[in-house]
């Protein structure tokens, strides 16, 4: 069979697998934009509540906090002040120092009729500060209004910044004393990450790791020897034909006879969502922005998952007709039966776009990587199916475990309640289940409109890489074996 | 000298005797623990070597149970030989029950497209022979109707006019030439004959000596599993008739 394969074969197969590649490089680099750069900091401070105010900051009276930034651009920057809801007349001037270079980088004066009770007021940065990470920044709050018309700002003796990074040298000095306690400040910022002063450099990497492993292959095959990338490249290009057939064969069979068709397709999705939105709303509706989409996405995901299996789990035993007469590749039956599922995804689709639209979700650039975690998907589904249809094979009692398995699957998956729940023992036993993986990075593009992280692409092409391994390889060893057992 | 097409080497087939196999996990579990997990095993095929030229027409002959059905299927791939190999060269086309392949939602010329694909045709193949197979198969009409409106001598009309319409190099035929009415009989046999006078190997089984001998040019006797003799057919099958003379005498 290898001497079909010519020179030829060989190059136009890797030109369009580095054409393919490359394409993906430049869309993945489009989609994430910004995020290859920065992401939101670990070293944010989040708003947090006060306990002691300084007294009102009267003409001359200052407070002043220094702590030090754990982030490398800082976007935002407030303390919390209050009026105690008087109409006063006095000022509250705020200043951000950089200690570690000495200049005041941000003043601002508030008004104090604006200031109302315990509210943050922020300082304008209008261009993000970059560099700051372990710089030293002291906050200056001072008031020139007389006694019993000047604002305040606040402070908690708790301790509310966990990050010691922060807390490192911080201190709280009102009116020259020193005080204990922290001033109730928050800033935002962002970190920068690695990957995108770097990212042409790794796709460069990529691609060429990529055609050295290719051309190892490809003399491999060459020679003779068996070459898993080549067989499986020929056994689709053999049998695309049937596969098709079979695919379209499931879906037009499918639906045929009953009346509302391939909009069940649709339903089946939109129904389970009504009914479990109904029933859950009420308790997790706190605790998720958008619960109908969180809900859906999740739902679209792992029906496809738990169907694709399905479907799978019978493919040999249900086709041991054709089996026993035709030789077609075994693999054919499982795959074929998961590709159609995969039909019945893409239509599933359909409301869940509806549902985010309705709900005002917006369609970021990130929707371009959806395909990519779809077809990892897919693969998984693939792997998982061949394992369970194999053993199907041996055991008929793999449906009714399969039935079960499901049901116990779903309900350990985020699905309709959110991860926060969960106690922490169990949440890191999430991390065991496969489907996570696939649902998270979903829900990124669909809720949060941003393209997951880099890492959550890796984890994605990695579990599907093992599923299809463990499943292929099982599988292989089995097959011979089938038709004395169907 | 003709290109040798198929070639048997040293063939041996081993089953698992249906009755004591474990066929659920809990069986399976139960044996396991006992410890007895040996099935009673059969050899079904033993050490079956033949090659088979380009052109030849092989009959198969041989009592009830003898392996016939098994030895083609492990010649079309359906089977693996628990040991040995067989070496083909060129396209098989399995007519070991026909129709198998088929979706009775479907229409008829669905399941054109549907079992061309199963047997191994590309579509562009499919797209040039479709007006062949229709006409051949006499249905008219009713190709765009479900199969599950068919009548069974319609259906394998169809079965036969999409496994016969291309010229394979190896036709395996598994006792199906009674087909369809004796209109369609008559004409069935004679592309059967026009594809072995093309040069497509034919293998063949039949209880029918006649027609064996009418056909074939070489025969293979199973008996038992075993390979009693391979040669030219009139020689076999005098062997073969002696034998059941006697078999049928004990």
């Amino acid at each position: 069979m290898n001497k079909v394969f010519k020179t030829k074969n060989y190059i136009r197969i890797y030109c369009i697998l580095i054409i393919g590649l490359l394409c993906f490089i430049s869309i993945f680099y489009y989609s994430c934009g910004e995020q290859l750069y920065s992401r939101d900091s670990e070293g944010n401070i989040k708003e947090f509540g006060a306990t002691n105010d300084t007294g009102e900051l009267t003409q001359g009276s200052k407070a002043e906090q220094i702590f030090t930034s754990d982030t490398d651009t800082i976007q935002n920057i407030g303390v919390m002040a209050s009026n105690y809801g008087r109409e006063i007349n006095g000022m509250l001037k705020l200043s951000l120092y950089d200690m570690t270079e000495n200049k005041l980088i941000s003043q601002k004066e508030f008004s104090g009729k604006t200031l109302g009770i315990n509210q943050y007021a922020f300082l304008d940065i209008n261009t993000p500060l970059a560099n700051m990470r372990g710089h030293t920044l002291k906050i200056t709050a001072e008031g020139d209004g007389q006694p019993g018309d000047s604002p305040t700002v606040l402070y908690s003796v708790e301790n509310h910044i966990d990050n010691q990074n922060i807390m490192q040298g911080a201190a709280l000095n009102i009116n020259g004393n020193e005080t204990a306690g922290i001033m109730c400040i928050t800033m935002t910022g962002r970190d920068n990450v690695w990957t995108g002063p770097n990212y042409w450099k790794i796709a460069l990497l990529a691609m060429i790791l990529a055609s050295i492993f290719y051309w190892i292959a490809a003399i491999r095959y060459a020679r003779g020897k068996r070459d898993y990338i080549f067989t499986i490249y020929q056994a689709l290009v053999k049998y695309k034909f049937l596969i098709r057939q079979l695919v379209s064969r499931d879906f037009k069979v499918r639906y045929k006879r009953s009346v509302l068709g391939v909009l069940w397709s649709l339903l089946n999705p939109m129904l389970m969502m009504t009914v479990q939105y109904m029933v859950f709303s009420q308790i997790f509706k706190s605790d998720i922005e958008n619960y109908p989409v969180y809900l859906l996405s999740g739902l679209v995901v792992f029906n496809f998952f738990s169907e694709g299996v399905g479907q799978a789990l019978t493919s040999i035993v249900g086709n041991a007709s054709l089996i026993t007469k035709v030789y077609m590749p075994k693999y054919v039956y499982p795959v074929t039966r998961v590709l159609s599922s995969g039909i019945n995804l893409l239509m599933s689709l359909i409301p869940l776009v509806l549902v985010a639209a309705v709900t005002h979700e917006e369609f970021t650039k990130a929707y371009i990587m959806l395909p990519y975690f779809l077809i990892c998907l897919v693969g998984f589904t693939i792997g998982f199916g061949m394992l369970m249809s194999a053993l199907m094979v041996f055991f008929r009692d793999v449906q009714f475990l399969w039935g079960i398995l499901s049901l116990l699957w779903m309900y350990l998956t985020p699905i309709f309640y959110p991860l926060s729940i969960l106690p922490d023992s169990i949440k890191n036993g999430m991390n065991a289940n496969p489907m996570i993986y696939y649902i998270t990075p979903v829900r990124d593009i669909v809720l949060e409109g941003i393209t997951p992280e880099p890492y959550m692409f890796f984890q994605c092409a990695v579990i599907t890489a093992i599923s299809l391994i463990i499943g292929g390889f099982i599988f292989k060893k089995a097959q011979d074996k089938f038709i004395f057992y169907i | 000298m003709a290109k040798t097409m198929i070639s048997v080497k040293d063939v041996s087939l081993k089953f698992k005797i249906d009755s004591n196999r474990a066929n659920s996990l809990k069986e399976f579990c139960v044996r396991w623990l006992k410890k007895d997990l040996h099935s009673q095993e059969f050899w079904a095929l033993q050490n079956i070597s033949f090659d088979v030229k380009k052109g030849d027409v092989i009959g198969i002959i041989g009592r009830n149970g003898a392996g016939k059905s098994t030895l083609l299927k492990v010649i079309s791939g359906i089977m693996k030989p628990t040991t040995g190999s067989v070496e083909v060269n060129g396209n098989i086309v399995p007519m070991l029950e026909l129709g198998s392949g088929f979706d009775f939602e479907m229409t008829g010329k669905e399941n054109i497209y549907l079992n061309g694909a199963i047997l191994g045709y590309t579509k562009e193949f499919i797209d040039e022979k479709y007006n062949e197979i229709l006409e051949f198969s006499e249905l008219g009409e009713f190709i765009q109707a479900p199969l599950r409106t068919y009548s069974s001598g319609m259906i394998m009309r169809l079965a036969f006019s999409i496994a016969c319409i291309v010229k394979p190099e190896i036709l395996i035929v598994d006792e199906i030439l009674a087909v369809g009415d004796a209109n369609f009989q008559e004409k069935s046999r004679k592309r059967m004959l026009e594809l072995m006078s093309g040069g497509t190997t034919v293998f063949f089984v039949s209880h029918d000596i006649a027609q064996i001998n009418k056909m074939c040019n070489k025969v293979v006797w199973l008996e038992r599993g075993k390979m009693q003799t391979v040669g030219k057919t009139k020689d076999v099958i005098k062997e073969y008739q002696s034998f059941l003379g006697i078999a049928s005498e004990n």
